[in-house]
């Protein structure tokens, strides 16, 4: 398995998608965090936060993971590397875990930029004006007006990790598609539109008590407010158990797909 | 060969391989097959040998002297066929392979005999063809252009065209199927 993560990972180092994948996930970080700052400054209309959320990490993430999905895991379905994989001697529970490992691996990676952002812009002291609702945001904000100690940019670094699994379960859906499905173009489709479907369904709140009930207990509830500043240890402990339980059973759902499933 | 690499599963019968039969011994004996069905493994945004690499490493080869044999094994064969999408594309020898990706300085010039003359006599060199069509396969001085530029300037001969031509074994391969756009 660790022979088929590190192909894995010498391919998509070499992958111009991913590497376009993250300019613009640093494109989009540094954007937003300057935009946020200009909007405490009074230098942006507020009015603008519609359009500015698209660049904030779950729209970004949402969009990136379910592209790099569909490039790298149906790609390999495409290019045969899968294929050379199990007629090489690998099973297919191997395949699918060193692809999954790989893939959260990546989106770990693209989320980076968003992290450092938030802590460079924490460590300047300055004010920001958070226009969604997200963990990132609620650090910059700093309620408490705290400063950059060991201690808040451990707090800092772990709530970044923490988002970083959460996003990878809430992106383990692309998995099951790309498996499932081996067609680019769909897996990306249906990774974006729910994921959109499944946040709008949370939005809506008292309306479908039981489906929001059930969705809270997966990743997708799992980013602000239980993941903030004030988070204890027990949120980010609940926030990573239920995402790696996420994981769990999607990559299940996948296997028992896959399994038996022929490859052409 | 589908169902003997597992990429496919009988619906009927069993498979045995070298002896052994059981989806985890299979498996274990797919390790010591080599196999390529339909199509080869070509991944984009990789060169040939970074091909290799990344096979080498999903094997688990921790030899990387198994990278250079790539090169050796192009020097062992004697004809060379490309084939691109289970379509001959083009037939041909190692010595015309050779002549197709040497690198060389192509010169197209009104008095070619004049050419030859300055070629040897102010270049120095004999490392040189002269094709059919009159043209000049410099081999020598590729990294001076500019002192053959003068050389022939100096000498009155009106060239139309003076550049550096010859392939790697990979874009030779993609200009003949037409491009990369088509791997």
């Amino acid at each position: 398995m660790f022979n088929l993560i590190h192909a894995d990972l010498y391919s998509l180092r070499k992958s111009n998608a991913v590497r376009i994948a993250f300019c613009i996930t640093c494109l989009t970080a540094a954007a937003m965090v300057i935009i946020s700052y200009f909007m405490a400054k009074g230098s942006i209309s507020s009015e603008i936060s519609g359009n500015a959320s698209a660049l904030c990490d779950p729209m970004v993430m949402s969009m990136v993971g379910s592209l790099i999905a569909g490039i790298f895991i149906c790609g390999d379905f495409q290019n045969k590397t899968i294929h050379d994989a199990i007629a090489g001697g690998c099973g297919r529970s191997t395949v699918l875990i060193s692809k999954a490992i790989s893939y959260f691996i990546v989106i770990a990676v693209m989320l980076l930029p968003y992290a450092i952002a938030t802590v460079i812009a924490f460590a300047t002291g300055s004010e920001f004006m958070p226009y969604l609702y997200t963990a990132f945001f609620d650090i910059l904000a700093n309620a408490s007006g705290m400063d950059l100690t060991a201690e808040v940019f451990l707090k800092i670094t772990a709530i970044s990790v923490t988002l970083m699994i959460v996003y990878a379960a809430q992106l383990s859906i692309c998995v099951l598609f790309s498996f499932l499905l081996k067609r680019p173009t769909l897996v990306v489709a249906l990774g974006i539109g729910s994921i959109m479907l499944i946040t709008m369904v949370m939005g809506l709140g008292d309306d479908f008590e039981i489906i929001e009930s059930i969705l809270s207990l997966t990743p997708f509830a799992m980013n602000y407010p239980t993941i903030s500043m004030e988070a204890a240890a027990g949120d980010l402990i609940k926030a990573i158990s239920s995402s790696l339980g996420f994981i769990l059973l999607i990559l299940g759902v996948t296997y028992a797909g896959f399994r038996k499933a022929e490859i052409k | 060969m589908r169902l003997v690499t597992g990429l496919s599963f009988p619906t009927d019968g069993g498979i045995e391989l070298f002896g052994h039969v059981g989806e985890r011994k299979l498996r274990m004996e797919r390790k010591r097959i080599g196999s390529m069905i339909e199509y080869p493994t070509l991944i984009p945004d990789m060169t040939a040998k970074e091909g290799l690499r990344h096979h080498r490493i999903m094997r688990g080869i921790p030899d990387k002297e198994v990278e250079d044999e790539l090169p050796e094994l192009y020097q062992t064969a004697t004809d060379f066929i490309i084939i691109h999408k289970g379509v001959i594309k083009k037939i041909l020898t190692f010595e015309q392979l050779g002549e197709f990706c040497r690198h060389h300085i192509l010169i197209r010039c009104n008095e070619p005999e004049k050419l030859v003359s300055i070629l040897e006599t102010e270049l120095k060199t004999t490392n040189f063809k002269v094709m059919p069509d009159k043209s000049i396969r410099l081999y020598d001085y590729l990294d001076e252009v500019e002192r053959v530029a003068k050389a022939i300037f100096d000498h009155g001969i009106m060239v139309t065209n003076l550049s550096n031509e010859g392939d790697t074994l990979e874009s030779y391969f993609l200009s003949t199927i037409g491009g990369d756009r088509n791997v």
